[in-house]
């Protein structure tokens, strides 16, 4: 009975990483501006396209225009392009002063319970994930292309995020679902971590 | 069923064992790390991600349990490494070093790299606990999918989980009871103290000392350590920097040599920093020092410089790989003066990320100049100006050109730069000009898709001198790099090892004690590149890549700044032309 307890505990711990295929719930979330906006509401969305951010992250800085001039390219595909902060420390003020600075130009979901960012097992900053409204499953998680990492850049050689949506588009599975980011580690106090 | 078996291992472990201790069990994610082996090489986990399995074993000197596993492992190493399978062992033992492991391993002819684990670090997060323990790593992911002996009672567990893996199957049995000699791990059994680390007195002011300087507002640094919340937010990617020496940017080996401008953290620091994240970076009471972080910007901390040259102006994109910038700039003096001190003042800090100031421009090999002449001194962020022993001097000729490299950083905004750099000059002339030796190879050629590529070139010192500094330098490529000396009665010693050579800290090695080479010294300077896809900085791997000033090309380029020990007859007249 004992294990039975403690399996269902650290079961919860480790269950809550979403992976390609897996279902995104519904989630409302205020924005940097303090509108709110709701997941199942982009239904009629072809895809939907959520890069984590934490101010600060040089790596989310660099992906940001990256992400900009995909959602330019696929404007005539109708697909939604948000951000999503999941971290204690970022206040609306704060994510609001970050997007100027850097000309963000998108959108920032403030998930400052944490909430979505659990459900997910959200790790990392600049992770895209790429949801299919029709049936609201996963279909990619990971960095928008093999191009950033800390203080170097080099030439794209595998573009993640737009194979993922044009296959997405053609109707076809995707061929390469799951990418670790290099962005930067968020903290997710009550996660539990392997060292503790 | 797999999920339950991790399960119950893990309720096992939560209840069946100590309180303090605890394993990695399948499934869980191996955090990365970067380590050196027992021959100063450097090996970071998760630079191993076109591998299809890493295969890690907790080793330690004299114990016979450690010894037949690494046979046993060395022996499928042999057999492994062919199919995309790399095998490190991992030395977490307080009274090994690197020493001792090398001439055990040489004895026991292991050809294994053992990482030496000095700190416990390491080891106390994989959850070792005896010697001859394995963990296999599935790089995909980087969990755990075998965890136990290396083989037991004839039964051979890491070569099935190795067979199953290359075979694309489940590992069958992915956890099994290793034996073997205990590791002692002190911190291990104070867990519960780590939480009593104190942010305020011990934490806080650490981070003062040692990021401050960088991580402020306007500084080159990212985000800024200005307070707890701050602090906390970042303390998993804290824990991951320091763990793999990315911060404090600072790659000497310790073990070798000791330098006036070391940022690195002491072995304590470290380990009490990555505690006390591992703890949850508790805030505990008292005051947050890190709100109360300066806001100024140091001015030329050695006063009004006697010159100040402007830098041209540059103008820094939002993003992309910005060329190396290299500017000749006129001096205005009529006269010759000698210098006694170097600083800069970066106009956009937050972007500027080195520079190399010469008189005449860089010194290359053919060139016409005497090559001990023309370095005058670099900028990296946080250092300190160069202040030329007393005694020393750079002569700056009127009419001489300054010759500058810069290079920038892009962080996702446009800035524009002016950057000043100010000189102090003496009084009267030195007794001793303050000297470059270049040690470089033009003729370089690295070959294309090679994770490995050394190459070197010698120095030979032909009159006593007195060493102050070491400076290696490369390009995307660079990956490590040493300067041994080669005394005349045969035998060597290391003066700086550089087991991860980051070509964006252009650091230059201050000896805190100047050495004395005699006469006939030869200096070996060798630097290591990594021309392959997982040098994540390299735009090319299919490059044969040459020499070239830009950073898409390559160089073999050390620099040593010395004075002869004995006085120079006529300080003003270059070495070349000197008796």
């Amino acid at each position: 009975m004992l294990l039975m307890v403690l399996c269902a505990a650290v079961g919860a711990a480790s269950a809550g990483e979403l992976r390609p295929g897996g279902h995104v719930a519904d989630f409302t979330l205020k924005d940097q501006t303090g509108a709110a906006h709701q997941l199942y509401a982009l239904a009629g969305k072809k895809a939907v396209v959520i890069m984590t951010q934490s101010d600060g992250c040089p790596i989310v800085r660099l992906a940001v225009p990256a992400l900009r001039e995909i959602r330019e390219r696929y404007r005539s595909q109708d697909i939604e392009f948000l951000l999503l902060n999941p971290t204690l420390q970022d206040t609306p003020d704060a994510v609001q002063r970050e997007t100027e600075e850097f000309g963000f130009g998108m959108t920032v979901l403030l998930d400052r319970t944490q909430q979505v960012g659990e459900a997910w097992g959200v790790d990392r900053t600049a992770d895209v994930f790429v949801i299919d409204p029709r049936t609201w499953t996963l279909l990619y998680h990971g960095p928008i292309d093999d191009r950033l990492n800390y203080e170097s850049q080099r030439p794209v050689h595998h573009p993640y995020l737009t194979d993922a949506l044009d296959a997405l588009l053609a109707n076809k599975p995707v061929a390469v679902a799951s990418v670790v980011s290099p962005g930067c580690l968020i903290n997710f106090p009550h996660r539990k971590h392997s060292y503790q | 069923m797999t999920d339950l078996r991790h399960c119950l291992l893990r309720a096992a472990a939560l209840c069946c064992v100590s309180g303090s201790s605890f394993a990695l069990s399948p499934g869980d994610v191996v955090d990365d790390f970067r380590l050196n082996d027992q021959n100063g090489l450097s090996h970071e986990l998760y630079y191993l991600s076109d591998m299809k399995a890493v295969v890690l074993l907790a080793a330690g000197n004299g114990c016979a349990a450690s010894r037949t596993a690494a046979k046993a492992v060395d022996a499928l190493r042999t057999r492994y490494q062919a199919q995309g399978v790399e095998f490190l062992a991992i030395d977490s033992n307080l009274k090994d070093t690197p020493e001792t492991i090398a001439k055990e391993t040489k004895a026991d002819g292991t050809g294994l790299p053992v990482l030496t684990d000095e700190l416990q670090l390491i080891g106390e997060s994989l959850g070792f606990a005896h010697n001859g323990e394995v963990l296999i790593v599935n790089p995909q992911n980087w969990k755990v999918i075998y965890q136990g002996a290396a083989e037991k009672g004839g039964n051979h567990y890491v070569a099935a989980a190795l067979d199953a893996t290359l075979a694309g199957a489940p590992v069958k049995v992915s956890h099994t009871d290793a034996a073997g000699c205990d590791i002692v791990m002190p911190e291990r059994e104070r867990r519960s103290a780590h939480a009593q680390i104190s942010y305020e007195k011990t934490i806080a002011p650490m981070l003062s000392a040692h990021c401050v300087a960088c991580h402020r507002e306007g500084g080159i640094a990212p985000w800024q350590m200005s307070n707890y919340d701050m602090v906390r937010g970042f303390s998993p990617m804290i824990r991951e920097v320091v763990r793999t020496k990315r911060m404090p940017p600072w790659h000497a080996d310790p073990h070798y040599g000791v330098f006036s401008n070391d940022r690195s953290l002491t072995a304590d620091e470290t380990k009490t920093l990555v505690h006390w994240i591992e703890a949850g970076s508790p805030r505990g009471g008292g005051a947050d020092p890190l709100t109360a972080v300066k806001k100024d910007w140091p001015v030329w901390a050695l006063g009004p410089p006697d010159l100040v040259v402007n830098l041209p102006k540059f103008d820094v994109p939002a993003t992309g790989v910005i060329p190396y910038q290299m500017w000749t700039v006129d001096n205005p003096l009529d006269h010759d003066v000698w210098v006694r001190a170097v600083d800069f003042l970066p106009g956009a800090r937050s972007n500027l990320h080195h520079i190399i100031a010469t008189i005449g421009g860089e010194m290359a090999p053919g060139d016409k100049r005497d090559n001990t002449d023309g370095s005058l001194a670099d900028y990296v962020p946080g250092s300190e100006p160069l202040q030329i022993p007393p005694e020393s001097g750079i002569l700056l000729k009127k009419g001489a050109k300054f010759g500058f490299q810069a290079h920038y950083t892009v962080n996702g905004k446009p800035v524009s730069d002016v950057t000043q750099m100010g000189l102090y000059f003496m009084d009267k002339p030195p007794q001793y000009r303050y000297r470059a030796a270049i040690m470089a190879n033009p003729r370089i050629k690295i070959p294309a898709n090679t994770k490995a590529y050394t190459n070197d070139a010698v120095y030979k010192f032909d009159r006593e001198v007195l060493v102050y500094s070491l400076h290696p330098h490369a390009h995307f490529r660079g990956a490590a790099a040493e300067f041994v000396a080669q005394y005349p009665d045969g035998h060597e010693e290391v003066l700086l090892n550089v087991p991860r050579y980051e070509f964006n800290w252009q650091t230059t090695y201050v000896l805190k004690a100047p050495i004395v080479l005699p006469a006939g010294t030869a200096v070996k300077y060798s630097m290591t590149y990594d021309n392959s896809t997982q040098n994540k900085a390299n735009p090319d791997p299919n490059r044969v890549v040459p020499w070239g000033q830009q950073t898409w090309d390559e160089m073999l380029f050390g620099v040593i700044r010395f004075r002869y020990l004995t006085l120079d007859a006529n300080p003003t007249r270059t070495a070349q032309t000197s008796p």
